[in-house]
């Protein structure tokens, strides 16, 4: 018979991995190579060097025909849009709701993904290749109360990986009932509950929470003190030292990053950009232009540093690419392409890669090709990064499956539909061009005003 | 015997299998082994080189394919045109999944062969065949065609399917 050694390294390595999981209930042996770190990584190498190229795969998720379901597809993006997709699972009882109920991080760590239900902060670690997943236990209720009535919830939760303790942990900013700053964390080595977070949580770092992730990046957690909502009164009162929190994983102090005053105010979100923190800079009212600015990160020897990464014009894409980018209400970037193109993806489930020397943008990939689009999410992004991985999620876990109907995928590529219409369920219409007429009116509307008064 | 010369003037180097058969091949088609490449690097691969581990029957396999693999391998012939190597390509990979399309038990042994021999272009062949063959079957397939002995108990076999239900639907 054949040797553990040849079987496990060398065959083994080369079954999807949605078959994997099912290879552990062969003996013991497997089950415990098969669930190894050094199976895990063997794994993910083989898989990387067999597709043979380095196109990115992104990750994108819609309402299943059943409704009340989810639908996880992945897509390798291919330079001129002819990727091709697959359903990787399907999940009964997960409802991708309107608004953007669901909220999916823009990258995996280790191939595990953080899913979160954001209104009830019921959360799911998922291995999104091998369906494998879990529900973390319950926790302490946030607070979603708001005078002016915008529905969302003062928490922000994250997956990340300490490096000392080498396992996963959850990370859950968040706002209690009596308007507290809180911090809890969740690891998944240990499993058991919630626990208080070591560090002490800087004060009005709640304030701005809306049920957006954190950004994970070079051991810490980022978050984006979003103070765009914030009326005057608000701004001065919950003002922090700077408008970017961090959390080490390790250590699990809290930290501020410091972004220049001319840079702090502009910041709309952040993301991660080819494993650096990426503030993204939203210009479309006012230049009809994005930026892009990285961090130098912590850990460089100079004292870190923002440098601009690139500014991309909207007034000079031409239409429909102008448009197409200057709409809807959230672009993030994903990383770069083998090309050397920045991929950025919208609320309006499009992908697209732009080339900041010339300036040019092309599309490389439309949900609507390949599903009925959902209506376009007010939280975060129905697309993100995708990671084919074996990395186990039960074996290290004590966590329940939460009762959700799992489904693997039908095995082979999910037809392009031809000439399915491209349009928004929900989504306004609006061109920045008619936003900057409206801002105007306004505009001139509270100068007249002033005068008179 | 004394190291041969073939048709087209290149050395010929031969393989004893462990049932005695006797298998001359080019030396660029030997060569394919790194085990035998060693053995013709430091010399001692005359008058024949003794396989003890392969028998006659998966030897001929190996042969057959090295011969194949080193006749269309780039440059071989000279011509090195982008269409030439495509159809040479497209050869090499219609003959690889014939060739490898053959009943588990052999399969293993070209294997096992492969891998003693070091020819790593046939061992990769023959893991994504196996890989391909296992990847939709149950576990208790999986155990007959490995000769793999069950060592859960009844109680962890069923908490083991249990606890990822979904991927041994249809199965």
């Amino acid at each position: 018979m054949l040797p553990d050694e040849l079987v496990i390294e060398n065959i083994l390595t080369r079954v999807p991995p949605a078959a994997v999981v099912r290879l552990r209930a062969v003996c013991r042996t497997w089950r415990s190579a098969l669930t190894s770190d050094r199976f895990v990584c063997a794994h993910r190498d083989h898989s990387r060097a067999a597709t043979g190229d380095s196109q990115p795969e992104i990750v994108f998720f819609a309402p299943a025909a059943a409704g009340n379901a989810a639908a996880f597809y992945a897509c390798k993006l291919a330079p001129d849009g002819s990727g091709a997709a697959r359903e990787l699972v399907s999940v009964d009882n997960l409802p991708v709701l309107p608004g953007g109920e669901l909220v999916m991080p823009t990258k995996p760590y280790h191939g595990l993904t953080l899913l979160c239900k954001a209104k009830s902060s019921v959360y799911y670690v998922f291995n999104l290749s091998t369906g494998e997943h879990v529900a973390l236990p319950p926790c302490a209720l946030a607070d979603n109360h708001s005078p002016y009535g915008t529905d969302c919830v003062r928490s922000s939760t994250g997956l990340g990986f300490d490096p000392v303790a080498g396992e996963h942990k959850v990370v859950r900013l968040y706002q209690d009932l009596e308007k507290r700053p809180r911090c809890e964390v969740y690891s998944l080595g240990s499993g058991g509950r919630w626990r208080p977070c070591a560090g002490q949580v800087p004060e009005h770092a709640t304030k701005g929470l809306e049920g957006r992730p954190p950004v994970f990046v070079d051991g810490c957690f980022y978050w984006h003190m979003h103070t765009g909502r914030f009326s005057c009164v608000e701004a001065r009162m919950f003002r922090t030292p700077e408008l970017i929190l961090s959390l080490s994983a390790g250590t699990e102090q809290f930290g501020w990053v410091h972004t220049p005053e001319e840079l702090a105010p502009t910041v709309c979100h952040i993301a991660d950009l080819d494993g650096s923190l990426c503030a993204v800079v939203d210009h479309r009212l006012t230049a009809d232009e994005y930026e892009l600015w990285t961090w130098s990160g912590a850990g460089a020897s100079s004292p870190p540093s923002w440098s601009r990464r690139c500014r991309i014009s909207l007034a000079s894409l031409g239409w429909p690419m102008r448009d197409e980018l200057g709409l809807g209400i959230r672009m993030l970037p994903l990383c770069s392409s083998p090309e050397g193109k920045i991929l950025l993806a919208t609320s309006r489930h499009k992908v697209y890669a732009y080339d900041a020397g010339s300036n040019h943008v092309d599309r490389v990939f439309s949900m609507h090709e390949f599903v009925d689009v959902p209506s376009e999410p007010g939280l975060m992004l129905n697309i993100g990064l995708h990671e084919e991985s074996v990395t186990g999620v039960r074996h290290c876990l004590a966590g329940g499956d939460g009762g959700l109907r799992m489904m693997m995928g039908r095995s082979g590529t999910v037809a392009k539909r031809e000439g399915r219409p491209d349009r928004h369920p929900s989504g306004f219409n609006i061109t920045p061009g008619a936003v900057r007429w409206m801002i105007g009116l306004a505009m001139d509307h509270y100068n007249r005003y002033m005068r008179n008064n | 015997m004394a190291a041969a010369e073939g048709s087209d003037g290149g050395k010929m180097i031969v393989l004893i299998s462990a049932d005695g058969q006797r298998f001359e091949l080019p030396e660029a088609a030997a060569k394919l082994s790194q085990i035998v490449l060693y053995m013709i690097e430091d010399g001692c691969c005359y008058p024949s080189i003794p396989l003890p581990k392969v028998d006659g029957v998966i030897l001929a396999k190996i042969v057959e394919y090295c011969n194949k693999h080193a006749a269309l391998s780039s440059g071989a012939d000279g011509s090195s045109d982008a269409a030439s190597e495509r159809s040479k390509e497209r050869e090499l990979k219609i003959f690889d999944a014939e060739f490898i399309d053959v009943d588990v038990t052999t399969l293993f042994d070209v294997m096992m062969a492969a891998n003693y021999l070091n020819i790593k272009g046939l061992l990769d062949l023959a893991c994504q065949r196996t890989a391909d063959l296992i990847k939709g079957k149950s576990p208790e397939q999986i155990r007959q065609t490995f000769g793999i002995k069950n060592d859960f108990t009844p109680e962890e076999e069923a908490a083991i399917r249990k606890e990822n239900a979904w991927a041994f639907d249809n199965i």
